[in-house]
């Protein structure tokens, strides 16, 4: 259940990135691996790496990305660890 | 490490884009001095090397986004804005220098226009996943703004009483009003992006649009007068637009380098 709920995270994350664009989601894939040597799917324990390096590239409107992801996970937003994923990814 | 490596390489960039503005821009003063002549033939050729780097820069862009996503989408837009403004020169030189013609109106004036939306389109293409975060607040000060830029323009125009023909008069007011138009987006992705990496390509759209404004005021103040032609001091700032837009979209090349080429295991870094 739990690996479910982390694969959904995921594909959100994954989702709203390729949406702005293949090469938005590569710097991010790379730069979580070069910082924290992490990848998309330890940003679910993580979800502040996603968030900083968001910001490191897009500044302040990297929320809207964040509140992209979150729209992804509409379905799901009230189950706990969802909830604290998203209030995590959102600080 | 990183941050200070990333300031010097900002530094640096910087640096050089100064470097290539005031060479640029004493070339053209040297060649005015020794006369009109060597100033239009230069003019006209500088304008062949410099818009083409802008297309260049602007087809590797789009060609490592591809088209998935809006941003591969909005470099498409750049692409055929690019190569709309670079025909536009060569039409602009070959009527000169060719036919002996005067390059304006003329068949550049169709390219140049043509580039307008493709660049808005750009840009509304780029802040769209971003929309979220754009406000009213923003949106109605970077109109105000637009219009701040706009008025003495206009003034310029409508206030010259000049042998032109309407026909060219209300051509030479429409860069104007379509750099206002374009002035928008820019002013909101400074806003939005700031502090962030692509910021920088942003900054450098936002002058360089700015100092489009300037150039069409001036190229429209002085053809009204009868007094411009190629290699006029004027064409500087043409030169520097399309000088700052390169430079804004080889940061964004540096930026999304992708790190990813680095690393052999991609699908372990998902």
């Amino acid at each position: 259940m739990n690996d479910a709920r982390k694969t959904l995270a995921v594909l959100a994350i994954e989702k709203a990135l390729l949406d702005v664009g293949k090469p938005t989601y590569n710097e991010v894939l790379g730069k979580l691996y070069q910082d924290y040597h992490s990848s998309i799917s330890d940003c679910y324990e993580n979800p502040e790496y996603l968030s900083r390096v968001l910001k490191e590239l897009y500044g302040q409107s990297h929320l809207a990305i964040i509140e992209s992801i979150k729209k992804q996970l509409d379905d799901v937003s009230r189950q706990e660890e969802i909830i604290n994923f998203v209030m995590k990814i959102s600080e | 490490m990183n941050k200070l490596q990333t300031r010097l390489e900002t530094l640096q960039s910087q640096k050089f884009i100064l470097l290539s503005l005031a060479s640029t821009g004493i070339a053209i003063l040297i060649a005015e001095y020794i006369g009109k002549e060597t100033a239009s033939i230069f003019t006209n050729w500088i304008f062949v090397p410099i818009p083409a780097a802008m297309l260049i820069l602007s087809i590797i862009m789009a060609k490592k986004h591809g088209i998935t996503g809006n941003h591969g989408k909005a470099w498409i837009a750049f692409a055929v804005f690019s190569a709309c403004w670079f025909i536009a020169e060569q039409v602009w030189l070959v009527e000169e220098l060719f036919y002996h013609q005067k390059p304006f109106p003329s068949g550049a004036d169709f390219f140049y226009i043509a580039g307008y939306p493709a660049y808005f389109i750009f840009a509304m293409l780029y802040l769209k996943p971003f929309r979220s975060a754009i406000t009213k607040k923003m949106i109605v000060s970077s109109s105000l703004v637009a219009v701040a830029v706009l008025i003495p323009s206009m003034y310029w125009t409508l206030e010259n009483n000049s042998g032109e023909d309407q026909f060219s008069i209300i051509l030479g007011a429409s860069y104007p009003i379509a750099d206002a138009i374009v002035l928008v987006p820019a002013i909101i992705g400074i806003t939005l992006f700031f502090g962030g990496k692509v910021n920088f390509l942003w900054s450098l759209m936002l002058v360089g649009i700015l100092v489009e404004v300037v150039a069409d005021t001036g190229f429209q103040y002085f053809s009204l007068d009868n007094s411009y032609y190629t290699g006029h001091p004027v064409d500087i700032l043409f030169l520097w637009s399309y000088i700052l837009f390169s430079f804004g979209v080889y940061d964004n090349i540096k930026v999304f380098k992708s790190k990813m080429n680095s690393y052999t295991d991609k699908e372990n870094l998902r």
